[in-house]
């Protein structure tokens, strides 16, 4: 799988996630929900960079998957925190 | 045993400091406890350190000048906070109220006194928070980055972070690892450094802001490609898979209660990490009349040190507690810091007794 490819995969792989998490709460979350599939994607593609370890990368990030659910349940804090970085 | 190594004109610094602590806590509202050696003593003072640092930035700011002097040249939390003062002299008291009721909250969360490790409220809470300020947008940049051609100058002269850059540096040489993780890393000048300097190992840098990299890449440019960013409470990632051959940490552990800093120490023996290097801050004891003690570490009751089990250990046995997790020290070393303020530094390298 090619780099793209494979970060489209897990891309999805996490939405999915978080939408697990999330449940009917998601629908209305859908431009948050972008970027922190963005992060987790990002997390976890950094922490396999660092270990070559892609099952550890996975459980490692699907750490944060709720904590970062609980953040974005407070969606105008978290667009506040993305405009800084000018992610929004 | 641990070397005390401060120079005379550090040691004045520090019993000046030292005296300057005892007053200001005399003029305090615990007048009664001064002089004791009761732990409810250090515990109430460790409650404080966050309101303190915040009032203690402020003075600094007011008065122009950095704990490091001239050559502090690297990003400090006075800094960041100065920028916060700016922010308030520009009116926006909003701002400065968001600022404020995040130490509330840090200090309601994580300075629980004998917490085994940090409570899941304070983990979202830092993730949250720590994330949404731009503290980092708003320093000067000139003072952000580690110049190896100051590390022969005298210690007094180096800023915390270029101590603790040169320790990391010099142990790579050493010992050969070949992947580093930095634990509360966030402005990482350190592994910016370290990792431009050593090619061939790996980075990375470790703290609870999910815009780690965001924040580091504002503040000092695009990482070099063998360092990377992850988001996370350290303690439970070493416990869920996380591995490297060597941790360090600066301005840290000192955050850490009594059996946090064991399940840490554990954490990275069972995670097959072979090398603990810590560059921490070192204090005098604020008890008794001795304004020239500089204890070593050694000294400290691993179960008991004086800021109880609570946060905020400037005097943590770290010796006994790493033995006891299966390391033995290599060097271990009480150096100068700040020229005021009574703090010390002390520099210490384990290595797993097996290795």
């Amino acid at each position: 799988m090619d780099e793209a490819s494979l970060k489209e995969d897990r891309r999805a792989f996490w939405r999915m996630q978080i939408e697990r998490e999330l449940g009917a709460a998601a629908t209305n979350l859908q431009s948050a929900l972008a970027h922190a599939v963005d992060i987790l994607e990002r997390q976890e593609r950094e922490l396999r960079a660092f270990s070559g370890d892609s099952a550890a990368a996975e459980r490692l990030t699907a750490l944060m998957t709720p904590r970062l659910c609980a953040m974005i349940g407070q969606p105008e804090r978290f667009a506040a925190t993305l405009r800084l970085y000018g992610r929004a | 045993m641990t070397e005390i190594a401060v120079t005379p004109a550090q040691l004045a610094h520090t019993i000046a400091g030292n005296l300057g602590w005892k007053i200001q806590y005399v003029l305090g509202e615990h007048l009664t406890q001064f002089g004791r050696r009761d732990p409810s003593f250090y515990e109430d003072l460790a409650a404080g350190v966050f309101q303190a640092a915040v009032a203690r930035t402020q003075v600094f700011e007011a008065d122009g000048a950095t704990p490091g002097g001239e050559h502090s040249r690297l990003l400090t939390m006075t800094e960041i906070l100065a920028g916060v003062r700016r922010r308030i002299r520009e009116g926006d008291e909003a701002y400065f109220e968001q600022c404020r009721a995040f130490y509330r909250r840090y200090g309601a969360l994580a300075e629980e006194r004998r917490r085994p490790r940090l409570p899941e409220e304070a983990i979202r809470s830092f993730l949250t928070d720590a994330s949404e300020t731009d503290f980092v947008t708003r320093v000067e940049r000139q003072s952000l980055h580690v110049d190896p051609a100051r590390f022969e100058l005298p210690d007094q002269a180096l800023y915390f972070k270029e101590k603790g850059a040169r320790l990391l540096d010099r142990t790579l040489a050493e010992t050969g690892a070949r992947s580093v993780v930095n634990i509360g890393a966030r402005i990482d000048q350190t592994s910016y450094f370290c990792a431009a300097r050593h090619p061939d190992v790996r980075f990375l840098a470790l703290d609870f802001q999910w815009s780690l990299r965001e924040q580091n890449e504002i503040a000092l440019g695009p990482s070099p490609p063998n360092l990377n960013f992850a988001c996370g409470y350290a303690l439970e990632m070493f416990e869920q898979g996380l591995a490297a051959d060597l941790v360090f940490m600066m301005a840290t552990s000192v955050l850490f209660t009594v059996d946090e800093l064991r399940a840490y120490f554990a954490a990275f023996r069972q995670a097959g990490v072979r090398w603990v290097v810590l560059s921490e801050s070192w204090a005098s004891p604020l008890h008794g009349w001795d304004l020239a003690d500089i204890p070593e570490p050694e000294r400290i009751d691993p179960d008991r040190p004086y800021a109880g089990g609570s946060m905020h250990n400037l005097h943590h046995n770290y010796p006994r507690h790493l033995e006891a997790a299966g390391y033995r020290v290599l060097s271990s070393r009480v150096i100068d810091e700040f020229k005021g303020g009574g703090y010390n530094l002390l520099q210490l390298v384990a290595e797993a007794a097996d290795g």
